[in-house]
């Protein structure tokens, strides 16, 4: 289900974007900030094996 | 200059809906689940093609193409692309070992984790090269009429990954490290 939030996210940021909403960048930011958190936890976590 | 640039842009989103449309024709077709980090690729791929749409959408919405917006798409763009390098970096690690046969089927000789890797060496060198060339953009009405159908067409790739990773994920938070079948349908 995360990686589905992730998606709603980037359709959310081209939503604003497209409206012409300043919160695009920052709801961008927010995802990159959440992805960058989900993957160094995965690395980091010794009993994730990801393939 | 104007109209090159944002040619260049447009031409950048398609070919990141292409190489999406691409891993869905290999999940569909050849059946091949994608794995939770080649998920969090498809995410840093979406998240590139946000950085050159930003530049299109402000042109196409104040009719003029300003090096402020140029530079916010192509600094997202490098942002994000460095996310998907240390996703595609580490499967790339994973499966480094001799002996070691990856995951899923490869593509021209090699899998797509390793593509993906090379996709977004290329994106960070092509959005810094389009950072230097924004020095040039001069700040006069243009009109660009294939945004709409470039961000129309990029929603639709994600929208049907989201659907895709919805069924593949039913109602987990997180996917199986080696996804076999789709969990919504049991």
């Amino acid at each position: 289900m995360v990686y589905a939030i992730f998606m709603l996210l980037v359709l959310l940021t081209l939503a604003a974007s497209w409206r012409g909403y300043a919160l695009g960048l920052l709801l961008f930011l927010i995802t990159v900030a959440w992805v960058l958190v989900h993957l160094v936890l995965d690395m980091t976590d010794p009993l994730t094996l990801s393939f | 200059m104007n109209r090159l640039y944002l040619a260049a842009a447009t031409l950048n989103v398609w070919v990141l809906v292409l190489v999406l449309a691409a891993a869905f024709a290999v999940q569909l077709i050849l059946g091949e689940l994608p794995c939770p980090l080649c998920v969090m690729q498809r995410v840093a791929l979406m998240l590139v093609a946000l950085g050159p749409l930003h530049t299109l959408l402000r042109a196409r919405r104040s009719g003029i193409l300003t090096s402020r917006d140029a530079a916010v798409g192509n600094g997202t763009a490098i942002l994000a692309a460095l996310l998907g390098v240390i996703a595609s970096g580490r499967q790339v690690l994973l499966h480094i070992l001799p002996g070691d046969a990856g995951f899923g089927a490869p593509v021209l000789g090699l899998h797509l984790y390793a593509w993906c890797l090379i996709a977004f060496g290329c994106q960070i060198a092509a959005s810094a090269v389009m950072l230097l060339a924004s020095a040039w953009i001069d700040d006069k009405p243009v009109e660009w009429r294939a945004t709409g159908i470039t961000a129309l067409a990029f929603a639709a790739i994600v929208a049907a990954n989201l659907l895709s990773v919805i069924a593949e994920a039913g109602l987990n938070w997180d996917l199986p490290a080696d996804p076999v079948r789709y969990l919504l349908f049991g």
